[in-house]
């Protein structure tokens, strides 16, 4: 492991230092966001073409899952 | 992300995928490029849409320029009249779920699938216990979790215990061993059913018929440096099972059993910077430091605190 590497609790190693608050694991009321039971808000986003893409529009009748990832870049 | 592996078996059940990230259309354009997924990729670089689902990182804070935007990781599950039937978050960002997550979660029950490791044994007494690695098509990789299911199937009437026991029962009791960098975490267990038992003062607590106990497991850096030699590297797992089943009149002794799994395992995959180097991950071909480098100017023409 180079110097400017570091290992967290969970044993992954990056770049980051463990104290970071990219890596502090959240303790407080968990699962986040929208209860099971609500409906789910529509939106509008641009894909990766530029083209906006409703989200009830979009799915016209299909369950669907909304996924969130933190960035396909990092 | 390995979500596209699987996607077919999602377009199958017409279930449409719809992933959200602060990134800008251009780089998720680049990613779609050098990744080849086909799903649906939206861009949300003021996390409205983050911030109106309720799952805006709040760990991470304003003055975290470029992270500050980021969701927590994870899915809503939308039903076709819009509903929200079910969720999913992680606490850790180098957790992720997969595709088999998303169906399991849909159907409302673990199903092995045809390439996950499994094994199973069947006792005298009845019982059929099976073990099975599920999600990422059975492979284990540095960073993605994946769920090892211990699948109890009892015949009518007979059951097993969960603590407390009175003295000289055992109640179930389901351990798990694997190299260093294969990590567990705690058993996700059912409610067990009180059980009244006649000359006891409480009820005892029993689980009966088909009982899923899961253990979110995952592969850590350690896994990944230690495999990163051998051409074809898989891991052992021991599943421990030790139960003792009765039925309303008698108890069979108790029983332990080892269950061991073979599990592949393959190097995650990092984003592409020109200078980070992780240990068991390939990096996608795509020039993250751009990318990077624009969200950092973003985010510091953003007025203070964020929108």
């Amino acid at each position: 492991m180079s110097d400017d590497q570091f290992t967290d609790e969970y044993g992954f190693t990056g770049p980051l230092p463990v104290t970071s608050t990219q890596r502090v694991v959240p303790t407080g009321d968990f699962p986040p966001g929208l209860q099971i039971g609500e409906a789910a808000p529509d939106f509008t986003l641009p894909n990766h073409l530029g083209e906006s893409v409703t989200f009830h529009h979009d799915r016209a009748g299909r369950r669907a899952a909304v996924l969130f990832y933190r960035s396909a870049v990092w | 992300m390995e979500l596209h592996q699987g996607l077919h078996r999602l377009r199958d059940q017409d279930i449409e995928l719809y992933a959200i990230s602060y990134d800008d259309t251009e780089a998720i354009a680049d990613y779609v490029r050098a990744s080849g997924v086909e799903f649906t990729l939206l861009s949300d670089v003021e996390s409205q849409v983050i911030r109106r689902y309720g799952v805006l990182n709040t760990i991470v804070q304003p003055e975290d320029v470029p992270f500050y935007g980021i969701p927590f990781p994870g899915f809503f599950l939308v039903s076709e009249d819009g509903i929200i039937v079910d969720k999913l978050f992680n606490r850790h960002l180098a957790n992720r779920e997969g595709i088999e997550t998303i169906l399991d979660s849909f159907a409302g029950r673990i199903q092995p699938g045809d390439d996950e490791p499994i094994e199973s044994i069947a006792e005298d007494d009845g019982i059929r216990i099976t073990a099975f690695l599920r999600g990422g098509g059975g492979v284990l990789r540095v960073g993605p979790r994946r769920r090892l299911v211990v699948r109890f199937e009892m015949p009518d009437g007979l059951h097993v215990y969960g603590e407390p026991v009175p003295d000289g029962m055992v109640a179930t009791q389901i351990t798990v061993h694997g190299p260093d960098g294969f990590r567990s975490e705690p058993i996700e267990a059912p409610p067990t059913e009180p059980l009244d038992f006649p000359g006891l003062e409480h009820p005892l607590q029993v689980w009966g018929g088909e009982t899923d106990f899961v253990i979110p497991v995952y592969a850590n850096t350690d896994l990944g440096r230690a495999l990163k030699d051998e051409s074809d590297p898989s891991i052992e797992i021991d599943v421990v099972v030790r139960y003792q089943a009765c039925d309303d009149t008698r108890c069979f002794i108790p029983r332990t059993h080892t269950l061991t799994l073979t599990v592949p395992l393959q190097p995650g995959v990092k984003p592409g910077f020109s200078r980070m180097k992780y240990g068991g991950a390939t990096a996608i071909d795509m020039d993250s430091d751009a990318h990077l480098q624009r969200m950092v100017e973003r985010s510091s023409t953003r007025p203070a605190g964020g929108s």
